[in-house]
This record gives structure tokens, sequence and C-alpha cells, in this order.
């Protein structure tokens, strides 16, 4: 369980993010008093753009309430944990690697976790990829199925 | 001889609710849940982008592609022992050109360079409709690990019929 980085007076005002899970769409989590944040699940929504833009642009403001934060934040989890995305979402799943390299080359310190289920090479090949255009360093985790 | 086994089959019009429980029905087949769990979901994400694929070629269900004579089909087989995906829809005479160019550009690219034209699209700022087809296309090519192969049939002056077929080696190389 990762520990949480901020007190009740940081950040407690910005909106905590928490999409349930669908068919199509995955679970969302962005909860910065608990420093819990996770995509999980699958991605294939109706309207990707629609789904995504919101969270990049909660991920924008988050860094800029990081930013103004004089006090050090502590190590921001972030952990993906997709069964599957089509190749649109990959795409925003991309756009969502690109704000979390800005916020690392901010002088913030996140830990980006990368899922996948052993035997899964695309997935794993996809985080590399990912972490390698977005200039964001991943840590990868198999996961039995 | 050749085996050839139909896995699961369907023809008609393509909506965005379809797929969801295309989906749901492609994971309960019990010849779906015996196949190795890499196979598995080698075959579920190709059968998402040929789905979506139909889907957004045919305009989700246009009263031209309900017709009778040429709708729409998706099929997962096996056949001599391997996997394969097949599809077709009806597709307007113009894009033929640009969708042919592009599947043999991806025909021609071996694993690494496949990885270096997704990489190319995926970092671009907004995609075109056509770039967004080159990447489902590209996801295809790098999933099955294999060639795309198509085929147009002139059907009017206006629309053709656009049929792929990808096969997925069923490896006995893997985790499962």
């Amino acid at each position: 369980m990762p520990l949480p980085v901020f007190t009740k007076n940081h950040l407690n005002y910005m909106k905590k993010v928490s999409i349930n899970p669908s068919s199509n769409t995955p679970k969302v989590i962005f909860d910065p008093s608990n420093n819990i944040f996770e995509i999980s699940g699958e991605s294939r929504p109706y309207d990707v753009p629609s789904f995504y833009q919101p969270l990049l642009a909660w991920l924008d403001e988050f860094n800029k309430e990081l930013s103004e934060m004089k006090a050090g934040s502590g190590s921001l989890e972030f952990k993906f944990n997709l069964e599957y995305f089509n190749s649109l979402s990959a795409k925003y799943i991309l756009d969502l690697c690109k704000k979390l390299s800005k916020i690392h080359s901010d002088g913030h310190e996140i830990n980006v976790i990368w899922q996948y289920e052993t035997g899964d090479e695309y997935m794993l090949e996809s985080g590399q990829e990912m972490s390698k255009i977005s200039k964001m360093p991943f840590n990868y985790e198999e996961i039995k199925a | 001889m050749s085996d050839f086994e139909v896995i699961l089959e369907y023809s008609g019009n393509v909506t965005f609710a379809l797929i969801d429980r295309m989906l749901d029905k492609l994971i309960e087949v019990p010849a779906f849940k015996k196949i190795r769990r890499n196979i598995q979901k080698k075959l579920y994400g190709i059968f998402v982008e040929c789905i979506e694929n139909i889907y957004k070629n045919t305009g989700n269900g246009l009263d031209y592609f309900s017709k009778d004579k040429k709708p729409s089909y998706i099929r997962v087989g096996k056949q001599n022992g391997k996997f394969f995906i097949s599809s077709g829809n009806i597709i307007a005479n113009k894009r033929i050109k640009s969708l042919k160019n592009r599947i043999d550009m991806i025909n021609d690219l071996d694993h690494e360079g496949l990885k270096s034209a997704y990489a190319d699209i995926l970092g671009k700022e907004t995609l075109t409709v056509e770039e967004g087809a080159g990447l489902g296309l590209i996801t295809i090519a790098l999933r099955s690990g294999n060639k795309i192969k198509y085929n147009f049939t002139h059907l009017d002056d206006r629309h053709s019929y656009y049929e792929m077929k990808i096969d997925v080696p069923n490896a006995t190389s893997g985790f499962y």
C-alpha cells in the first residue's frame, strides 16, 4: 500500500477522479490524498478522445498544483494495469505518459509501474514503446493470470 | 486435406453495442476457451481492430450497407493448424488507393520497422482518420506477427467490397 504523499492541507481540494470500469472503459483512480493513481482494465471507449481528454486536463492541473506547492511532495506512484487497449486508446495512453513525463521533468518524483500479464509480450512491448516515446522511465511488473 | 473450423462468425450490421456483444460471445465459445491464453489475447486484440474497422468503414450501419447483397462479416477460425481472423465490408472506392498503399507499406515492414511506424503515428499531436486507420492496421500486424492479406471486389461506381485475412500462428512456445 503506497504511503500517503499529501497532508490534508495539500491538494485536498483537487477533485479526486474515480471512474468505475465498464465493458469498454477502464477503471480510473486519481487520488492525490492517498497517492493512488491507477488505470486498469479494458480500453476501447465509444468516444476515445472524450474519455481521455478530461484525464489529461486533470494531470495538467495537478502538475500546476504540485509546482505551486513549495514543500516537496513525496514520490508519486502511477500504475497502469491494462488488460487490453485498442489502437486509438494507445495514442491517448501515450499522451497520459507524456503528462507524467512532464511532471517528472518538472522535478517531482514519480514512479510509473506498467503491469502486464505473463506471456503478454504485446502489452510489455507497448509499455516499452510508451516509455521510450514519452521519455518517462517505467518499472515493469509481470502478473500471473 | 485441410481442416477448417469456425470458432465465431457474424454477418450483418456492426454497431458499437454489437461489438460488446460479440466480444462477450467470443470469450465464451468453448473452442476459444481451449486456446492458450497468449494466443487468445492476440486473437481478441485483432478481433477488436477488425470489427472496429468494419464499424468505422460502414458508418454505424447506414442504410446502403444494410442491403442484403453484401453484408459485413467477421470470422474467427482455425485452418491447417493456424488461427485466422477474416472480415469483409463495403468501402467507398475513393478510399481504396490510400488503404491499399498503406497495407502494402505495412506488409513490407519487419517487426522493428512496424514498431518504428507505430511510434511515428502514436507520437503525433492529432491523428487524421487515415492515420487512425493506419494505426489499427499496424497494431494488427504487430499482434499477429503476420502479413495482412486483402482483397477489393468492385461493386459499383462508388463502392467496393473490402476483405482482410490475418493468420495467427498457434505457436508451441510461450508460457501457456
